[in-house]
């Protein structure tokens, strides 16, 4: 099976400092990598960045897939740049912490489309809610 | 008939901060980038419109021509759009043209070496001052403002600051 990178790219810090709580569950892990564009920063720069990472991997044949923060965003807006000009790039929006632990839990033993599938599930189905009405609150 | 909400000027178009914010609360429905480049620009077009498949936002990407002649055969349908310009001339222009704008936010505008920021994020020359003052004159309120709830500031004291 191919070896799959996993790019994350979102406003400020907030990817890279994801990366790092999602490595203290599941150990620091290779084939990742976290961008983030800060206020004031240059969105070429991004771009110049996201490409060379993107060109040395595919170089080295392994499958890419960029978790982005929000779409339509700058962090979106240069990945599907991306997508469109490599081709075979896989991009999901909306990263979080059970999404990125999924796709490190499964990488190794899932295929491409199964992993981004169970990626996109581990997100909705982990989101649950939780309050007290109607009942007793004495739990 | 179709209505502007908002005439912006950001060199990067459609980003997060027009997504998330200038989006909403404003009852938009569409974003118009109205910039001759990118509208000649089929990959670029590309990109913009898949970035906002899938949110219920109709993006167009026109020409200032196209964007002016839109206007004026069909008022821009039903839409209330929020029109986005890559620069200052370029609004201009579409508005000389006759895009019936009635205000004009600058919201994002990276630095070059001959021009100064106004607000962080936006920096402007000398002679876009003019040009914006020219704007003004048609009864359009200028301001700069990044986002919906932080700091405007109003034509007049960007340029007592200037």
């Amino acid at each position: 099976m191919k070896k799959k990178f996993v790019l994350i790219i979102t406003h400020g810090n907030f990817g890279i400092e994801l990366l790092k709580s999602a490595e203290m569950i599941m150990g620091d892990q290779e084939d990742a990598a976290a961008l983030g564009l800060r206020l004031g920063e240059s969105v070429d720069d991004l771009r110049n960045k996201v490409e060379e990472i993107i060109v040395e991997n595919q170089k080295a044949d392994k499958d890419i897939i960029i978790l982005v923060d929000i779409l339509g965003g700058s962090p979106s807006n240069v990945s599907l740049y991306m997508l469109k000009k490599y081709g075979n790039i896989e991009l999901i929006t909306g990263v979080n912490m059970l999404m990125l632990i999924e796709i490190f839990q499964s990488r190794e033993s899932e295929e491409l489309d199964k992993l981004i599938e169970k990626a996109i599930d581990s997100t909705v189905n982990g989101i649950k809610r939780y309050n007290l009405k109607g009942k007793d609150s004495d739990c | 008939m179709g209505q502007i909400v908002l005439a912006r000027v950001d060199d990067r178009l459609i980003h997060g901060q027009v997504m998330t914010k200038w989006s909403k609360g404003m009852n938009t429905n569409a974003l118009f980038v109205v910039d001759d480049a990118t509208a000649e620009d089929p990959f670029m077009k590309d990109i913009y419109t898949m970035s906002t498949s899938n949110t219920g936002m109709t993006i167009k990407v026109l020409s200032i021509d196209e964007a002016v002649d839109y206007w004026n055969k069909s008022n821009f349908e039903d839409y209330k759009a929020i029109l986005l310009f890559k620069s200052i001339a370029g609004a201009k222009e579409a508005i000389d043209k006759g895009l019936p704008v009635k205000r004009l936010n600058l919201g994002g505008i990276a630095k070059t070496k001959d021009s100064k920021f106004v607000i962080p994020n936006i920096a402007v020359r000398h002679e876009d001052m003019d040009t914006l003052k020219e704007v003004e004159s048609k009864g359009i309120e200028v301001f700069f403002q990044v986002v919906p709830d932080t700091k405007s500031v109003s034509l007049k004291d960007a340029i007592k600051s200037f």
